[in-house]
């Protein structure tokens, strides 16, 4: 033990100075973003690719790496836009929450199809804004060569704002979707709209529903 | 890219595919003649065209209804290739030109997709996305009823070159039916997530759509700056 500890300032130097050489290379931005992309990749990918874990436990796993990498409120500001503003702060706070409920229920749903496919870090590209776009391929399985953009904004860390499928962006297609109903009904009509939905979901998933997809 | 074939896209998102288009009234002002067609024709999806595709799934096996999606993509390959060369891309113009010569003959016209195990990815270009290219707008959100494959004015237009360009369609009349059965099989899964799910069935669809088509015209490159900062800015 004495002699590893020893050796330890050593180590310690030489990691500090090895992160010094290696850091202005990952320093930019872009990089940076990507480098958080591919770990949440790699992580969800070995959880998906475990056969041991149970359906459940692997959702909620992936759930809890997806709430960090996703930063909902950014996300629900962008897509109710100058509509947020109709919304109370009480109101603000539900329609996070029940719009991520209703993202991470759609993606799990998915989880259940998992049939070995991989994801490919492609690409990314620095936005104008600052913003980060995280270009992936999925590879193998059904849907094999579909991209996926993940676009990243960084608040203290890269996180995911939106999400971008063969071309067709979350935040533009729920933008849309909830214009009509903010039109006809205000922020209340979204809400009860959005729970509607939340609660069917929970009421065919409950026992002796549907069978969850696994 | 993935063609039509692919994913969200698939049978129905063809019923909804297209293109955006940006005026003052926004992408759709013909919604009250769409709304009722885009009603009826997902009566004969849900009635129909989604039975109908579920059977054909039972009785096929997986690599048969691959098998017949890769046979329908190959042959849309001239059809890429045209456009390919109509939009001075000379690189993809080759690309396409080897794969379509790969799978015609090592992949048995078309049955086995061989050139993507290569390498030579599936790549997607037709009339629409070459007006596309060269400037034309894709015109208001367009449905027609029983024929889902387009939505925007600009892409029905061209419908005609881009069936004359398919070989297929001279060779048999009305084959593209099994391709519409084929590709509402292999997504019926998202089909029916999404409409069970959707906020607003007929505003995703159409918005799936006229991104899609965007998409497709764009290659996904950049988008312009005033989209970026529509899609991506919000007041604090």
């Amino acid at each position: 033990m004495t002699s590893r500890n020893r050796l330890r300032p050593g180590l310690r130097i030489g990691l500090a100075l090895a992160l010094a050489l290696a850091l202005p290379a990952a320093a930019a931005p872009a990089d940076e973003a990507r480098a958080a992309m591919e770990e949440t990749v790699a992580d969800v990918l070995a959880i998906l690719r475990d056969d041991a874990l149970p359906l459940q436990t692997k959702r909620d796993r992936i759930q809890k790496i997806a709430y960090d990498r996703f930063d909902f409120v950014t996300m629900s500001k962008l897509v109710l836009k100058r509509d947020w503003k109709k919304f109370d702060a009480a109101q603000q706070q539900e329609f996070v929450e029940e719009f991520k409920e209703h993202l991470s229920a759609r993606y799990g749903e998915n989880l259940g199809r998992y049939e070995r496919e991989g994801v490919e870090v492609t690409s990314h590209r620095a936005e104008n804004n600052g913003d980060v776009t995280v270009m992936t391929v999925i590879r193998g399985g059904q849907y094999d060569g579909t991209p996926v953009n993940y676009r990243l904004r960084n608040a203290s860390e890269w996180r995911v704002i939106d999400v971008v499928i063969e071309n067709v962006s979350l935040v533009s297609s729920f933008r849309q979707q909830f214009a009509d109903v903010l039109a006809k009904s205000g922020p209340s009509g979204v809400l009860t709209r959005l729970k509607q939905r939340n609660a069917a979901r929970a009421a065919a998933r409950s026992p002796g529903g549907p069978a969850d997809g696994g | 890219m993935k063609s039509k074939g692919g994913t969200i896209g698939g049978a129905l998102a063809a019923a909804v595919l297209a293109s955006a288009c940006s005026t003052a009234e926004g992408p759709d002002p013909w919604r009250g003649y769409n709304e009722p067609v885009f009603g009826f024709n997902d009566g004969l999806d849900r009635f129909v065209l989604g039975p109908v595709a579920r059977g054909w799934d039972f009785v096929l096996p997986e690599f048969a209804v691959t098998g017949v999606d890769n046979f329908f993509r190959h042959w849309e390959l001239p059809r890429t290739f045209v456009n390919d060369l109509l939009q001075a891309k000379p690189l993809p113009a080759g690309h396409d030109l080897g794969r379509f010569l790969v799978n015609t003959t090592v992949g048995v016209a078309g049955f086995v997709d061989v050139a993507s195990w290569i390498g030579l990815q599936e790549n997607y270009e037709d009339f629409g996305t070459t007006f596309g290219y060269w400037g034309t707008p894709a015109g208001p959100f367009a449905l027609l009823p029983v024929f889902p494959f387009r939505c925007t004015v600009r892409d029905w237009l061209v419908y005609p070159l881009d069936a004359a360009t398919n070989p297929l369609s001279w060779l048999v009349f009305g084959i593209g039916v099994i391709d519409t059965v084929n590709l509402r099989a292999i997504n019926d899964e998202q089909i029916e997530e999404n409409r069970r799910e959707a906020i607003d069935w007929y505003v995703f669809v159409r918005d799936a759509c006229l991104q899609d088509r965007e998409g497709e015209v764009t290659d996904g490159a950049e988008p312009s700056a005033s989209e970026e900062e529509d899609l991506y800015d919000f007041e604090e």
